[in-house]
């Protein structure tokens, strides 16, 4: 039987019918369309379907929709300013930290919950906060880099200018 | 990956709870949800019913009541990972919560369901067990407490019966002069399953260890109580311990011999010993360091 659940995501409230045996991964990609969280290994162990829940990081695949009831969600699409990039997006793509960019959401979201605890972060510290991100690309150091110049960023360094924006047809 | 249909019910209290988990068929407690929700993706379990404890307000207390420390089941690892009173007055348990799983998944794993899945890499259950804890137990005839240390019974198999829920854990505040420590050895530094893991409790009076238990995880069935390494333990005199005699190396042999491991995909039994021995000795130095340093006033 589905529930009716409430839940705000990207700081939206959205009313959602929703089956028990639905994962929150599930309803974010299915249902609402946020198709930024990715399934990895659906186990708990990858980090790529990482969410904020109430602002602290958690996978998505291991959490019942129905257990997301009146919480508050934050996906990867919640954290630009309409078309400006978070300064961590900015960092991660200024540094090459997205090869395939599958393990990307999850990477910046957990960036994120931790550069809101800990604004001066160590290698070692950044090591291990992201010890829950698998990334099969990158090799990781170009993810620790951008993590480092993220840190310059949220302390008020003026990012590079990068063209994100849509070439114009000429 | 695919997670069959169940009934999902999400009780308000404890004895609606405990009465859901006796009456409805086939039915089984989810907490944070990260071991059960993987067992049904996996095939490994099927439930018709589900009854959600995450409504319980009672299993998420954390506080100090009298001489003990009482966590609720339902209190998340990075919860005790993060609590400014469990680092100050249990800091082992902040230790041992730190080592599971990922920050994602501490933020949802919840203590009593690390201990209720009762797998024989349970990583909370050593420290507990070293620290003397019980355990509350609640269904629909009433309470009952039960010591940890007799808590399990098999691999995956606890002591907790059909209709029954842990509500909290109970814990002995340390008295001055002991020490306890929690070591982990897995195949990863982060995110691995323990291959085995140690916890070491020692209590001090001037130079002589008064008392100790020694908890090995992931060797054996169940997470065991090395009644050997204690015996060469106690009685010793800490000044010879720390100066490099062979006390430690005794500790760490005797709870190599008190265990019961197998070969498995992370390790061959002889692996197991030999890591444990390893854990046991510096598990035993670092308690002893913080009993000392707790003796300096």
């Amino acid at each position: 039987m589905k529930q009716l659940i409430k839940i705000n995501v990207n700081g939206t409230d959205h009313e959602v019918a929703v089956k028990p045996n639905h994962t929150l991964l599930d309803l974010l990609r299915e249902q609402l369309n946020l198709t930024g969280t990715k399934r990895g290994c659906e186990l708990g162990d990858c980090g790529a379907c990482t969410v904020l829940l109430d602002g602290k990081p958690v996978n998505s695949c291991l959490l019942l929709a129905v257990e997301a009831e009146g919480k508050s969600i934050t996906t990867i699409e919640g954290i630009a300013h309409g078309e400006e990039l978070h300064p961590i997006q900015k960092a991660f793509v200024e540094k090459g930290a997205i090869q395939c960019g599958y393990c990307t959401p999850g990477m910046i979201l957990r960036t994120k919950s931790f550069l809101d605890e800990n604004s001066d972060p160590d290698l070692e510290e950044i090591k291990e906060a992201l010890s829950g991100n698998l990334c099969r690309c990158t090799g990781y150091s170009k993810i620790f880099e951008a993590v480092e110049t993220a840190v310059d960023y949220l302390k008020g360094k003026e990012p590079k200018r990068l063209n994100t924006s849509r070439r114009n047809q000429q | 990956m695919y997670l069959q249909d169940f009934t999902y019910h999400k009780p308000a209290t404890l004895q609606e709870a405990c009465k859901l988990l006796e009456s409805e068929k086939n039915a089984a407690a989810i907490a944070g949800g990260t071991d059960i929700l993987v067992e049904i993706k996996k095939g490994l379990r099927h439930n018709d019913n589900i009854v959600s404890l995450s409504g319980i307000k009672e299993l998420k207390i954390l506080e100090e009541s009298g001489n003990q420390l009482v966590i609720g089941a339902a209190v998340t690892h990075n919860e005790i990972k993060n609590s400014k009173f469990i680092k100050e007055k249990f800091p082992a348990l902040a230790e041992a919560a730190s080592l599971i799983g990922t920050d994602q998944v501490r933020n949802t794993a919840t203590v009593g369901g690390n201990l209720c899945t009762g797998a024989s890499c349970c990583d909370m259950a050593p420290v507990l067990i070293a620290s003397n804890a019980s355990a509350e137990i609640v269904s629909t005839n009433g309470k009952r407490v039960v010591a940890l240390k007799d808590f399990f019974v098999f691999h995956k198999e606890t002591s907790i019966g059909k209709g029954e829920i842990m509500t909290k854990i109970i814990v002995p505040l340390s008295e001055p002069g002991t020490g306890v420590c929690f070591k982990k050895f897995g195949l990863r530094d982060a995110s691995s399953i323990s291959v085995a893991s140690a916890s070491v409790m020692i209590k001090t009076d001037g130079n002589v260890f008064t008392d100790s238990c020694i908890v090995v995880g992931a060797v054996a069935p169940t997470p065991r109580i090395s009644i050997k390494a204690s015996k060469v333990l106690t009685g010793a005199k800490v000044t010879e311990l720390l100066e490099g005699s062979s006390i430690l190396k005794e500790v760490g042999e005797a709870a190599a011999a008190d265990s019961l491991p197998l070969d498995d995909i992370r390790g061959t039994a002889g692996f197991r010993r030999d890591i444990v021995n390893v854990l046991t000795q510096r598990a035993v130095l670092t308690a002893t360091n913080r009993a000392i340093k707790l003796n300096i006033r």
